[in-house]
């Protein structure tokens, strides 16, 4: 479960960009996040996320029973956390295969399990890579590097697959994608969820929402979450945008 | 006259470097003070001054000099035509000179190592004359600590469809300056110099290299990457000269440097002397902290920053030599990285 309460943020210049964010994700629960751009989308999983740019002015952020906000990047990530990030970056000459199981590892080792093993990493590989329909190229190359923006969400997911979160947070996980791509992604959301755990989603369209069925929608505006209401709410902002939310 | 008496003389008019020497104006003056050339004694090497130009005449670089003049004898070898050697070089003494004649088609691999003489100042000249389709690859990456003053001057002309190859990691201590006068004489040669600096605490690490283009079609690719910490203080001071008649000459020089510290400190001077329209020259310079997006990403990953860290800075670090062709070289200095970090 993610519990998100009260929480405020600001960037190191002092610009306040979250003005008291509350949601909360049961087990087994999709949430959208959908809103105007500069509403604190995206700011708000690379604050929860640790990003150093954000700085928490209060709040809490608690995952399973357990503040996050107190540990350091790789311990949120390692303790369940996952951010599909909107711009992926490339990081060219480390191979997106050794990239995977170096973070495998860090997440067994902080859960206190051995390495893995050739065999089962290998089998994980294959079944997520198939899945995604991802060929080698994605895999003996650098992270990232010379992928397609579309390549890149996908490979973001790839990377959900393999580090098996309790919650997963997509920030326009749709943007970029053809509508193959949208399709084979959607997929891999949906196989990763099970009844333990959570996706919250960043969408500004509903055609992502179509393939993955949320269960709340959350409308984010100026840093705060301004409405929230069932699947409908989506379809709603689809047909008639922002304005009426103020206006009502 | 013979070489040392040569040198010595040609040494003696150009002087040690006057503060702010625009060759010499990012090395510490205060090391000169460890330099003491004293008229040479012993004789020897004539057949060599005969057979070889090592260029004393007009030699601007005192410390393409200082081993000449104060080295007991050269050693001297000849790579046969069409041969294939490798070897190590290694200076027995305080000061050094090694002339190598690379025949027609020979390929060379050769590992500089460096003078274990923890003397205050040593100095090494090492010269090749490379014939038409030869290949030479010298690498260095064998750190040693703490050198007071060490000089090593490199230099090398090739003849035409002639291929070098210099590769370098430098982790030494202490105060050094490489030289480096590549002249490219015959048509098609082509030169590719990667370095890598991973310096820390005090070491000054000094760089002068010039490339002559004497021909047309000729080649030069330069990339060197720094990492520093502490106060260590690279600097690269890179010339291009390109020749009246050189057409389609085609020059790259990109540096990039990463400071993990506030103190750490890169001098770069890029200089083109271009004599003709029709050539590509390029220069690139960058420097700055590990890319903070990228260190977020891996940790978001679960990799802790330390890790993150070294991940990055070996990334950096490999690409200096990674799309290189297999060679000795090349895999000897990726091992030495991918096990260190």
């Amino acid at each position: 479960m993610l519990s998100i309460q009260n929480l405020k943020t600001s960037l190191k210049d002092g610009t306040s960009i979250l003005k008291g964010v509350n949601i909360t994700v049961q087990p087994g629960e999709i949430h959208a996040i959908m809103g105007p751009n500069g509403s604190g989308k995206s700011s708000l999983f690379k604050a929860i996320s640790g990003h150093p740019s954000y700085q928490i002015d209060s709040g809490s952020v608690i995952l399973n029973g357990e503040d996050i906000l107190g540990m350091d990047i790789n311990n949120r990530a390692n303790a369940g956390l996952f951010i599909s990030m909107q711009y992926p970056i490339e990081i060219p000459g480390v191979k997106n295969v050794d990239f995977l199981r170096m973070a495998l590892d860090s997440k067994r080792a902080y859960l206190g399990l051995e390495k893995i093993k050739d065999s089962e990493f290998n089998q994980l590989m294959e079944k997520y890579t198939s899945l995604l329909e991802m060929d080698d190229r994605y895999i003996s190359r650098g992270v990232n590097e010379g992928f397609s923006g579309g390549e890149k969400k996908r490979n973001e997911i790839l990377q959900m697959a393999i580090l098996d979160p309790k919650v997963a947070c997509l920030d326009e996980t749709d943007s970029g994608l053809d509508i193959d791509a949208l399709r084979i992604v959607a997929r891999g959301i949906n196989e990763m969820m099970t009844p333990e755990k959570s996706v919250i989603l960043v969408t500004h369209y509903q055609r992502l929402l179509d393939y993955v069925k949320p269960h709340f929608v959350h409308v984010l505006r100026q840093g705060k979450i301004i409405l929230s209401g069932g699947p409908e709410l989506a379809l709603k902002l689809e047909e008639q945008g922002y304005d009426w939310i103020e206006e009502a | 006259m013979n070489i040392q008496q040569k040198a010595y003389s040609r040494f003696e008019s150009i002087g040690l470097p006057k503060a702010r020497h625009d060759d010499w104006i990012f090395f510490p003056n205060s090391a000169f003070q460890k330099i003491n050339v004293i008229s040479p004694e012993e004789n020897f090497s004539e057949s060599i001054s005969k057979e070889f130009d090592l260029g004393i005449d007009t030699e601007k670089n005192i410390a393409a000099l200082i081993p000449l003049i104060h080295t007991r004898n050269t050693f001297l070898k000849t790579i046969d035509a069409n041969a294939q050697e490798t070897g190590v070089l290694k200076a027995r003494d305080d000061f050094s000179h090694t002339l190598f004649h690379i025949q027609k088609g020979a390929d060379v691999s050769l590992e500089i190592l460096d003078n274990k003489n923890e003397h205050a100042f040593t100095a090494e000249r090492l010269d090749f004359f490379v014939e038409e389709n030869a290949k030479l690859e010298l690498f260095f990456c064998n750190p040693l600590q703490n050198h007071s003053l060490q000089f090593r001057h490199v230099r090398i002309v090739a003849a035409a469809k002639a291929s070098i190859k210099i590769l370098g990691l430098q982790e030494n201590t202490g105060c050094y300056r490489q030289s480096f006068d590549l002249f490219l004489n015959g048509e098609d040669s082509t030169v590719d110099f990667r370095l890598l600096n991973q310096l820390k605490g005090e070491t000054e690490a000094h760089y002068h290299l010039t490339i002559h283009h004497n021909a047309p079609h000729t080649k030069n690719n330069q990339f060197v990457r720094q990492i520093l910490n502490g106060k260590s203080h690279v600097s690269y001071d890179g010339a291009v000269h390109v020749g009246k008649d050189c057409t389609e000459v085609n020059s790259a020089q990109l540096i990039n440097s990463i400071l993990l510290s506030e103190e750490a400190k890169v001098s770069v001077k890029p200089v083109l002397k271009i004599y003709h329209d029709d050539v590509e020259c390029t220069h690139g310079n960058t420097c700055g902290e590990l890319d903070a997006e990228s260190l977020y990403y891996l940790q978001s990953r679960g990799i802790d920053a330390k890790k993150a860290e070294e991940i990055l800075l070996l990334n950096f670090a490999s690409e200096v030599f990674s799309d290189l062709e297999s060679s000795i070289g090349r895999e000897r200095i990726l091992h030495i990285l991918a096990n260190k970090n």
